[in-house]
């Protein structure tokens, strides 16, 4: 039993090419650091031609748009924030994918759960009294919001374990399902009867998390940077960890040692949706301090290009989501200045994966399962 | 009395109409989608193909005023995703899952740019000429059915006739069962030497162009105008409704006409009284997309190669 399960250990980290650190270790040399910068360093620059060439597609100078991009983001305190307030929902979302990924469930549903627990949030918000003591309220809401996340994910992940219902097509399907309930939410138990818009009152202010000392940053940014340590450690260094990978190798194989991969496949739907559900709830909380109708700018959708921008290791994440985050608040400053809509940002983020996905691939060609 | 008998009829003709543009468009979308997959490639990017169909549709038809330009601009640029989808699928290899999910944002980013690149400073939504219908004679006098079905465009019935090619091409055609060998065993097609790679290139490019060709249908044909949003998860439909209608064409329309009904009975609740919440009648669609592939999955078998590449 135990030699059988050090094979499959091993056929886990040699045939998935993305644990850069076991690649790392397992040949060493300067030639395989070459590779890890080319892994890098290639699909980005390809990324970055394909981006330029849409802007001069569009008619602006790649270089202007890019200083503009770059004045916006970090030229400016509120830049720099804002783009940490949208990288926080991002990053703690994209750690639930990477996870779920790794045991080849495709999950999307970050968006619909990011509703869903919105409309947790609110609901007690709105009828928990505001004497409610803090501290309690908040962990109450905190908890409350990832509760309703895994509750969103776990119809797809039951029906992908018991009739094996694409999870793609059911996640994404309550994606729209989550927003509709949430404008519906707002529309006839908590509108703001004074707003032309639909949305709530703001939230009493008792109820906003705590803040970084003089800025609008939240204690959710804290939060989603204190996971990584700990997804890391479960994803790589624990037998759960172990078990998920293994499950994305060979689900047959993984069964035959007796690894209950069903079970394990719900708890990945559940922990990616209560990482989607905590992103909701913290932004709700700590940056929104309402609902709105349009509360989510696809933070759901963008997640997955920020795990997959990070191979799904949690480490990756980090600095994915703060890309994927500048280049969208970036975006509005090159909107601003030149009158060009945003919409380029997701093609380019999508090509940027589009090149890591193909770099891996031709790296790895020959080593790789298919 | 008389009045009420001819009320109905025009409630359910108005119904059936947006039944059957729904399921014309979404059914078109899942034969593309079909073909791609009894080839063997999975392809999750129909959304965005579609949506880039329609607005490349909508500018096309816009700027020349013809309706059979802007289907074919339409299915032209489908085919253009299409060809990305070979590159990363085919070409290169990489996780057919993900490629194709990457499809959606590079496809409603380029349609957004598009249609804001021509029409920034237009003061009010463009809208183009609907195309001109043909009513088919004796039969469009038929009640409810006639003018739902027997007096509409050129483009309405050549997209059911295309869907007529599509299952007749696949059945009954040397490249179509070679196409849906490519799916169920390309190992065996590869020792009888036929390139299977060459098979699933040209069933990608013909299906992501019925994908774009359906969404130019939707902008030209039905709604007029384009907007970010009226795809509106028309391409996930599609996806789901191949698994119902079991990979084949006919069936796949069949299917599409249960989610049009689906579809015009929310629109229709909605017009009628406001005791439903609309919220609710608009997610039925979805709702209905995951009920359906939980009732139907297991009683259908996907090509044995689905998103599987083949490698000697």
């Amino acid at each position: 039993m135990e030699t059988t399960r050090a094979n499959l250990l091993s056929e886990a980290t040699e045939l998935r090419p993305v644990r850069v650190h076991a690649v790392w270790r397992s040949t060493g040399g300067v030639r395989q650091a070459v590779r890890l910068a080319g892994m890098i360093v290639v699909p980005l620059g390809t990324g970055l031609l394909v981006g330029s060439l849409l802007m001069w597609a569009l008619g602006i100078s790649p270089l202007a748009a890019f200083r503009t991009m770059l004045e916006t983001v970090v030229g400016s305190r509120s830049g720099f924030t804002d783009m940490l307030l949208y990288a926080t929902p991002l990053l703690l979302i994209a750690l639930g994918y990477g996870l779920a990924y790794r045991a080849r469930v495709w999950t999307v549903g970050g968006e619909g759960q990011f509703h869903a627990a919105a409309i947790a949030v609110a609901a007690l918000v709105f009828t928990l009294p505001p004497t409610t003591p803090r501290l309690p309220g908040l962990l109450l809401m905190l908890a409350a919001g990832s509760a309703a996340g895994m509750l969103w994910a776990l119809l797809p992940g039951w029906l992908r374990v018991s009739r094996q219902v694409n999870e793609v097509v059911s996640t994404l399907m309550l994606n729209f399902v989550g927003i509709l309930a949430m404008h519906w939410v707002i529309r006839t138990v908590f509108r703001d009867p004074f707003a032309g818009i639909l949305q709530t009152p703001p939230f009493p202010r008792v109820f906003d998390l705590p803040r970084l000392a003089g800025t609008r940053l939240h204690i959710g940014l804290i939060m989603a940077l204190a996971l990584v340590p700990v997804l890391l450690y479960v994803m790589h260094y624990s037998t759960y960890g172990f078990r998920i990978k293994a499950i994305g190798t060979n689900p047959w194989a993984s069964r035959a040692v007796g690894i209950r991969v069903d079970r394990t496949i719900i708890m990945v739907f559940l922990i990616s949706g209560m990482l989607a559900g905590l992103a909701g709830a913290v932004h709700v909380l700590g940056a929104a301090h309402r609902l709105i109708g349009d509360l989510s700018p696809g933070f759901g959708y963008t997640a997955i290009m920020v795990a997959l921008l990070a191979r799904c290791h949690p480490l990756g994440a980090v600095p994915s989501a703060l890309l994927l985050a500048g280049l969208a608040v970036g975006s509005e400053g090159i909107q601003v200045e030149f009158g060009i809509p945003t919409d380029f940002v997701q093609v380019f983020a999508a090509v940027l994966v589009l090149c890591i996905l193909a770099g891996d691939t031709l790296i790895w060609k020959g080593r790789s399962p298919s | 009395m008389m009045i009420d008998v001819s009320g109905l009829e025009q409630l359910l003709t108005g119904a059936l109409f947006f039944a059957s543009n729904f399921a014309l468009v979404v059914g078109l979308t899942a034969v593309g989608a079909a073909i791609n997959e009894q080839s063997g490639v999975l392809n999750l990017g129909h959304e965005g193909v579609m949506l880039l169909g329609a607005a490349t549709g909508f500018v096309v038809t816009f700027w020349t005023e013809s309706g059979w330009l802007g289907l074919l601009a339409g299915a032209i640029a489908g085919a253009g995703l299409g060809a990305l989808k070979v590159a990363w699928s085919i070409v290169i290899k990489t996780e057919q899952v993900i490629n194709g999910l990457l499809l959606v944002p590079i496809g409603i980013g380029l349609a957004n740019m598009l249609y804001k690149h021509q029409f920034l400073h237009a003061s009010s939504p463009p809208r183009i000429a609907p195309m001109p219908t043909i009513p088919v004679p004796f039969l469009h006098e038929m009640p409810i059915i006639g003018p739902v079905v027997f007096n509409r465009s050129a483009a309405f019935y050549g997209a059911i006739l295309l869907i007529a090619l599509a299952a007749h091409f696949l059945g009954h055609t040397r490249t179509g069962m070679i196409i849906r060998a490519a799916g169920e065993s390309p190992e065996a097609l590869d020792f009888n030497g036929i390139a299977v790679d060459r098979y699933r290139v040209v069933a990608l490019l013909i299906g992501t162009a019925f994908t774009g060709l359906a969404g130019a249908l939707l902008t030209i044909d039905q709604v007029h105008i384009y907007s970010a949003r009226m795809t509106a998860g028309r391409g996930w439909i599609a996806i789901a409704i191949v698994i119902v209608g079991g990979w084949r064409p006919w069936t796949c329309l069949l299917a599409a006409l249960l989610f049009g009904f689906i579809d015009m009975l929310q629109f229709q609740v909605q017009v009628q009284s406001a005791a439903v919440p609309y919220e609710i009648l608009l997610s039925l669609p979805y709702l209905a997309t995951i009920a359906v592939l939980a009732l139907r999955q297991g009683t259908v078998r996907p090509p044995a190669a689905l998103g599987i590449p083949y490698v000697r």
